[in-house]
């Protein structure tokens, strides 16, 4: 159990993404995103700070939404 | 329905379980308290039903997943190690009523984990983890 937990978290150090970036050139609120893509603004809130990890739907339909690849917003380093 | 309108009715429920709750264990009369428990449940259900907001999403899903584990390690670990201390201690003095509540929580810790490795057993399988 605490391997898998490390093992998350390592996961998640090694996730970025662009979503605030990007909604502040399209001018959104979390809470306009979240509705847009179908979750809590608690989740979009989540992933800004990189504290959860998107499932691949909802990755591709957050870079959907802003009509840009997924590599674009999504990277792993 | 916003968000804030949504909490505070889920708070406005809450309070209303809670005081019918009270009044029922004051007053002796446990149908009171299960009608409370019902009443409350269906409205939350109701509101929620008709509210457009998302309150359920993946991520409320994983948490939701994870505190459920966790409950069920506690519970079982806290439930088997108490039954082997009871019978212990019931068996040692010779109390029986010690021994067999003991007895009960063994076998409660036991329905768990069986409960826990079918409901595991048939995740796996509604997922794909089909070796065929």
């Amino acid at each position: 159990m605490p391997c898998l937990i490390n093992m998350l978290k390592k996961n998640m150090e090694r996730m970025k993404n662009k979503i605030k970036i990007q909604r502040a050139v399209h001018n959104l609120t979390q809470e306009e995103l979240a509705e847009a893509v179908g979750v809590t603004r608690q989740t979009i809130i989540a992933i800004e700070r990189n504290k959860y990890v998107p499932s691949l739907l909802l990755a591709y339909k957050i870079a959907r939404y802003f009509n840009l690849p997924m590599e674009e917003i999504f990277s792993f380093k | 329905m916003k968000n804030e309108r949504l909490k505070a009715i889920k708070i406005i429920v809450g309070s209303f379980i809670s005081v019918t709750m009270v009044l029922a264990i004051i007053s002796q009369q446990i149908y009171l308290g299960f009608a409370s428990v019902l009443i409350g449940v269906l409205f939350w259900r109701l509101v929620q039903k008709r509210s457009k907001n998302i309150v359920v999403d993946e991520r409320v899903m994983i948490v939701a997943g994870k505190a459920s584990r966790l409950t069920f390690v506690i519970s079982t670990v806290l439930s088997a190690l108490l039954s082997v201390f009871l019978i212990a201690s019931g068996s040692g003095s010779g109390q029986i009523d010690l021994e067999a509540v003991g007895t009960i929580l063994s076998f409660v810790a036991m329905f768990n984990l069986g409960l826990y490795a079918m409901s595991y057993k048939y995740v796996e399988k509604k997922y794909g983890a089909d070796e065929k």
